[in-house]
């Protein structure tokens, strides 16, 4: 198991690194973390011809409060996000969804752009990105646009990311006070992909009840599950519930498509989804109503 | 010191150099001008080879050589021997490189050696193969189907060999029964994996010829011989090493092709080459283990004593038969009646042949599945009946006044007579520790609450080491310092250390005077080798006759130097002196160097404080085991949590209670990976779906439960330790308890465990149907 | 764009200027041309934890790391551990609590065990486990790993 050869470029600026990957358009392979990209690469999966290592681009690393959102910008290590004050104020979710993905060794150098990036429909921050409604930004060397994660995934493992363009941010609306989330999902293996998992985000109003619900799932399709509609339509304006909070489960349940394979029958993964989806919520709630 | 060293909880010697790094396991070895091999193997699970062209590959930078069989051996090329064969095998053996046909994905087809691994693989790309593909046979049930695709000419149903075995009057036993509980059962197939794969490394001396093979094995001295079979060259010419290793296992007592071909490739270049198995490699071509299908019958008196038992056992040996194929199916055809008063049983192997990975033992060697499917089978019988089914076990135990207890039964290995032990005590104990009633009136509590607890029991014995020899020298050296030298061949078993504390248990020396080295085909002409729990019997005991006699024998050097007779000789801490004379002694330095080559020794005695003693039995003993595992499933995702892990054992003596508890609770993780995780996944097209370690699951950290530990010495009466190995007895019951465990957890739904891994979604299946059934 | 690339990386203290192939991951180039082969690699995708070294200051898997990522960083192996003579009380409490068997595994949980005993003292049962879950062990059944990172806890002033 041993990398193909390729050529190899570490830019120090996103205008350097955008213009090697309009000059080397399919040909280029972006390198962030490499916790998805090596393996591929040492089983020869993937072969690029060039490889554009944005590690040295230190502008993209960070995480800033900006017009109302939380953007985080690609290379900001996992491990960063967990450590990070500023999301556990603004967007704990993902903090807590981060805890989940691989293992302490995997993100200190894995990246919040290069999970979204890599589209497994197992990935935690993806699920996380799709519950809050966050915005992916990408540029190009002539160009940039804001994708939603809707927009943004296309199916296991491909994004809307053309040649010669790069993830540079994503953009998390931070959502208003009175605000509970949760994360939960289920592996049989800590730091496996998991089966199945749920990112729920609850708006409590004063009187108790509901007002605005996101809700992300992982593993149970090709991409992640937005739930943000099924949820809102039956708990929003009320007071939570176990009835609403079951029938929330029980439309994603039957919403889902997911996939079989060794780890996991697709039947299993659908009753998952509604396990996963109820945890969730209950979590959320529970913490949004805790005082 | 005195007579204390046996029995302690003594701090490996090993541990300093593998805690610093400076450990040499065969990829450390680095010498200078070596070349790279990469293999090209097999993408299709079974395929004709029309062609194989390696030119562009051999004109590929920094490559140095490549080759096929046919440039190998362009006549009669050798195939890989059967060791231990048994009457009616069909010959189906592999060779070094597939011939004209490939019969599973990662058989190796051709080699190619360039400056770097970079460069090998790349060269691999180049090659090219006309395949013709075949359809392929991925499970026993389709090999046997009429009509099947043939593998072999020479075995035209698949089946390389059946046979049958068994004691009493079967007929008559299940004839007069009063019940008769009958299941089939089906263990996954999954393997050893140690965190280092394979490896070797092989070069010729250009002085005086010898080829030194490094190697990561378990039997240097075997495979001394078998490459020297193969490649058509002398023992004499060839010195195998095996240095650190990093986990065997079981899956490294095996003749690999790579085995042979590395050596040989240093032969045709005339410099160092090395593979490194990587990670996809071993998951592919490893040897693989368990994958049987258990038919077994029990039948009973009203009473719940068992009268008899039948079994019939399909075992997937995969696309060859390799050299220890029959060992998995014939132990575990004889280990199915255990540690039971069973006195009527017959039982009938069939070995299937399937387009995987060649099948071979691995820690318990059929003993996991024979005890997953007979304590499978009685906690059903048990349930049956309307008994419980530690009560059944009790019935039907040996007791202590039947041994030793002959089976009447013979593997390929050994008879299996049961030489010491009282197993209903250790039952009671094991009961005991885990509060087995107390259990039982919580679990009907917290069932109303919903809670799924189940506890399984697995009482099982274990063939705890196998003959026909080890060996073991003592030498002191002038200086007062002992080196012992076996040829046992240890993979992390820390059996130098236990070695060493029979050498200064006997000698009465400090254990950092004692150096232990093993497993160089140099330093020892005949060895065995580490496998079947058999190292604290097998070379522990012949370390400590060779120990005994060197006390001896510088007791002689010692009176002859006192001019006293021996009987007035004693041995105190390391000297010997006069008795009841302090100041007249003689350090182990002055008698080494007294008994040396021109010193002053005994008239007739052979110079050098030094003795080689070969250890040699056909008699296995057998160690003893009960464990119980309390496990909960959580009801709407099937997931298992192992809460309480209660292991009892009986392996003889111990001698240092440390490393038995560690082989113990190591042994257990490979049980309850089995039970709840490992699987190697084949598609139908043969394809392995599990060659990762993503996709093939080890347990971590928090998949493990703490194994609560409790012992009895019942000594073994065949070799002067009194010892009986515990490597395998974890993962043998280990597997078995918690299938157990979890069928006791969700028996009252209806469902019933009858195969593994439980994995949660299998887990969830069960009660899922379980309950659309009861519905 | 470069197929090679020099680099210069402190390892154990010790630094070092070496002429790399981009594709040269990090594990090799401590292995093979450090000669430092106390690190090593078990599955060469990540999973393993065998190759985990510290880069600065933080565990990595070093068979997803290309060496000319490295340029400039300071890298701990398990080499960096014991001082001198004298073993490092995690290397001590191992030895101790019979925490290795075959010892393949022993340098990637060393590393990793004490990055988590840097941040954490005191440490529950439970937060050991978790933090040692990215590190397969084949031999030892992790009971008595657990049992020397309480004791390295216990012996190593920090």
């Amino acid at each position: 198991m041993r990398p193909p050869p390729f050529s190899y470029a570490d830019p120090s600026t996103v205008d350097e690194a955008l213009d090697l990957l309009a000059q080397h358009g399919d040909d280029a392979t972006i390198l962030a973390g490499g916790q998805s990209l090596v393996p591929l690469l040492n089983f020869r999966l993937a072969q690029p011809a060039v490889i554009v290592d944005i590690n040295r681009i230190a502008d993209l690393a960070y995480i800033e409060r900006r017009n109302g959102a939380l953007e985080i910008g690609t290379l900001t290590r996992q491990r960063a996000v967990e450590r990070s004050a500023a999301v556990s104020e603004a967007c704990p979710l993902l903090g807590e969804a981060v805890a989940d993905v691989g293992h302490v060794q995997t993100r200190n150098r894995g990246t919040v752009g290069g999970s979204l990036a890599h589209a497994d429909p197992t990935a935690e921050i993806s699920a996380a990105v799709t519950a809050l409604g966050g915005s992916l930004r990408l540029r190009s060397a002539s160009a940039e646009r804001t994708l939603t994660p809707d927009e943004f995934f296309v199916s296991n493992l491909m994004t809307a990311i053309e040649p010669g363009e790069m993830l540079v941010a994503v953009a998390l609306p931070v959502w208003p006070a009175g605000t509970a989330t949760c994360f939960n999902e289920f592996s049989r293996r800590q730091g496996d992909f998991a089966l199945a998992g749920a990112a729920a985000a609850l708006t409590f109003g004063g009187d108790g009840r509901i007002e605005r619900a996101g809700l992300g799932l992982l593993g149970v399709g090709d991409r992640p599950f937005d739930g943000a509609a099924i949820a809102s339509e039956l708990l929003c304006g009320e007071k939570p519930s176990e009835a609403a909070v079951q029938a929330v489960a029980e439309r994603v349940q039957s919403s889902v498509d997911p996939l079989s394979d060794i780890h996991s029958p697709a039947d299993y993964r659908r009753h998952l989804a509604g396990v996963v989806t109820r945890r969730a919520l209950q979590g959320a709630i529970r913490r949004g109503t805790s005082g | 010191m005195g007579a204390t060293m046996i029995g302690e909880r003594v701090k490996r010697l090993e541990d300093p150099r593998l805690l610093t790094g400076e450990g040499g396991f065969v990829d450390d070895i680095q010498l200078p001008n070596t070349l790279h091999a990469a293999f090209l193997r097999s993408p299709h699970g079974n395929a004709r080879i029309r062609g194989i062209d390696l030119s562009a590959a051999r004109a590929a930078p920094g490559v140095v050589d490549a080759f096929s069989l046919s440039d190998g051996w362009p006549d009669a090329p050798p195939t890989i021997p059967v060791l231990a064969p048994v009457d009616g095998l069909l010959p189906c053996p592999q060779y070094l490189l597939a011939r004209d046909q490939v019969r599973y994905v990662g058989e190796a087809v051709a080699v190619i050696v360039a400056e770097s691994r970079d460069l090998a693989e790349d060269a691999m790309e180049l090659a090219e193969v006309d395949y013709e593909p075949l359809p392929a046979i991925a499970t026993m049930e389709s090999g046997m189907a009429s009509g099947a695709e043939v593998l072999h000419d020479t075995v035209p149903d698949n089946v390389a060999v059946r046979w049958t075995q068994g004691i009493g009057d079967v007929a008559e036993a299940f004839d007069g029964a009063a019940h008769v509980v009958s299941d089939t059962f089906r263990m996954q197939r999954y393997t050893g994996v140690p965190m280092e794969g394979r490896g070797t490394l092989a070069t010729q001396d250009p002085v005086n010829g010898e080829l030194t093979v490094w190697t990561s094995g378990q039997w240097p001295h075997t495979q001394r011989a078998l490459t020297a079979a193969l490649l058509g060259l002398e023992e004499k010419s060839i010195r195998v090493i095996q240095p650190e290793v990093g986990g065997g296992f079981g899956v490294k007592v095996e003749l690999y092709p790579e085995d042979v071909l590395i050596p040989f490739a240093a032969l045709r270049v005339g410099r160092p080459v090395k593979w490194i198995e990587d990670r996809r490699e071993h998951m592919l071509t490893v040897v693989h283990a368990r994958e049987m299908d258990i038919d077994l019958s029990v039948a009973l008196e009203a009473d719940g004593t068992i009268r008899g038992m039948r079994c019939r056992l399909l075992s997937d040996q995969g696309g060859y038969f390799r050299t220890l194929g029959t060992v998995n199916p014939s132990l575990a055809i004889t280990s199915v009646p255990g540690p039971y008063r069973i006195e009527n049983y017959e039982g009938e192997v069939v070995c299937v042949l399937t387009n995987k990975s060649p099948s071979s033992p691995y820690r318990g060697a059929g003993g996991p599945e024979a005890v997953f499917a007979r304590e499978r089978l009685f906690d059903m019988a048990a349930r049956e009946i309307g008994m419980d089914p530690a009560a059944f076990r009790e019935k039907n135990i040996l007791p202590a006044d039947a041994m030793p207890y002959d089976t009447g039964l013979v593997s390929v290995e050994s008879t299996v007579v049961f030489d010491s032990g009282d197993f209903p005590a250790g039952l009671q104990r094991a009961l005991d520790a885990i509060d087995y009633a107390g259990f039982r009136a919580e679990q009907a509590r917290d069932r109303e609450q919903g809670r799924l607890r189940g506890l399984g029991i697995c009482v099982y014995t274990q063939m705890a080491s196998v003959g026909p020899y080890e060996s073991a020298e003592v030498r002191v050296d002038g200086g007062g310092k002992v080196a012992v030298v076996s040829g046992a061949a240890p993979q992390g078993q820390g059996t130098g250390t236990a070695l060493a504390q029979v050498v200064a248990d006997q000698l009465e020396v400090p254990l950092d005077q004692i150096t232990v080295t093993f497993a160089d085909t140099a330093r020892i002409p005949f060895g065995v080798g580490t496998y079947a729990s058999r190292n604290a019997v097998m070379a522990g005991s012949a370390t400590l006759v060779a120990s005994e006699r060197v006390r001896d024998k510088a007791i002689a050097v010692a009176a002859h130097l006192l001019e006293a007779s021996e009987a007035d000789v004693e041995w105190h801490e390391g000297t010997a002196r006069l008795k009841g004379v302090a100041e007249k002694s003689h350090t182990l330095a002055e008698l080494a160097q007294a008994a040396g080559p021109g010193g002053n020794r005994p008239e007739g005695m052979e110079p050098g404080l030094e003795i080689r003693h070969y250890f040699e039995t056909l008699d296995a003993p057998f160690a003893f085991g009960v464990h119980i595992a309390e496990v909960e499933v959580e009801p709407e995702t099937g997931d298992v949590d192992i809460k309480r892990y209660v292991a009892f054992s009986d392996c003889g003596r111990l001698i240092n209670p440390m490393i038995v508890e560690g082989q113990i609770v190591g042994g257990i993780a490979q049980g309850v990976g089995g039970a709840l995780l490992e699987e190697l996944v084949y598609d139908e097209d043969g394809q392995m779906l599990s060659a990762n370690l993503a996709d093939y699951q080890l347990p971590t950290s928090l998949d493990l439960p703490n194994v609560e530990i409790s012992h009895e010495e019942s000594p073994s009466p065949l070799n002067p330790l009194g010892a009986k190995g515990i490597g395998e007895g974890g993962a043998i019951a280990g597997h078995a308890v918690i299938a157990n465990a979890v069928e006791d957890a969700i028996a009252h739904t209806g469902a019933r465990v009858r195969e593994t891994p439980l994995r949660p979604a299998a887990v969830w299946k069960l009660m899922q149907e379980a309950g659309a059934a009861s519905s | 764009m470069d197929n090679e690339r020099n680099i210069d990386v402190t390892v154990n203290g010790r630094s070092h200027s070496a002429n790399v192939p981009a594709r040269r991951r990090l594990s090799e180039f401590i292995r093979d041309d450090l000669g430092l082969t106390g690190t090593h690699v078990g599955c060469e995708h990540g999973v393993c934890g065998t190759c985990t070294v510290q880069l600065d200051g933080e565990t990595v898997r070093s068979c997803l790391m290309f060496a000319v990522q490295a340029d400039g960083a300071e890298i701990m192996t398990v080499e960096g551990l014991a001082d001198g003579g004298a073993l490092h009380p995690i290397q001590e409490a191992f030895w101790q609590e019979h925490g290795l068997q075959c010892g393949f595994c022993t340098p990637g949980i060393l590393m990793t065990v004490h990055e988590f005993l840097l941040e954490n003292k005191g440490p529950l049962e439970e937060e050991i486990r978790h933090a040692l879950s990215g590190n397969l062990c084949r031999c030892t059944g992790y009971q008595n790993i657990v049992k020397a990172v309480e004791t390295a806890d216990r012996l190593w002033e920090r």
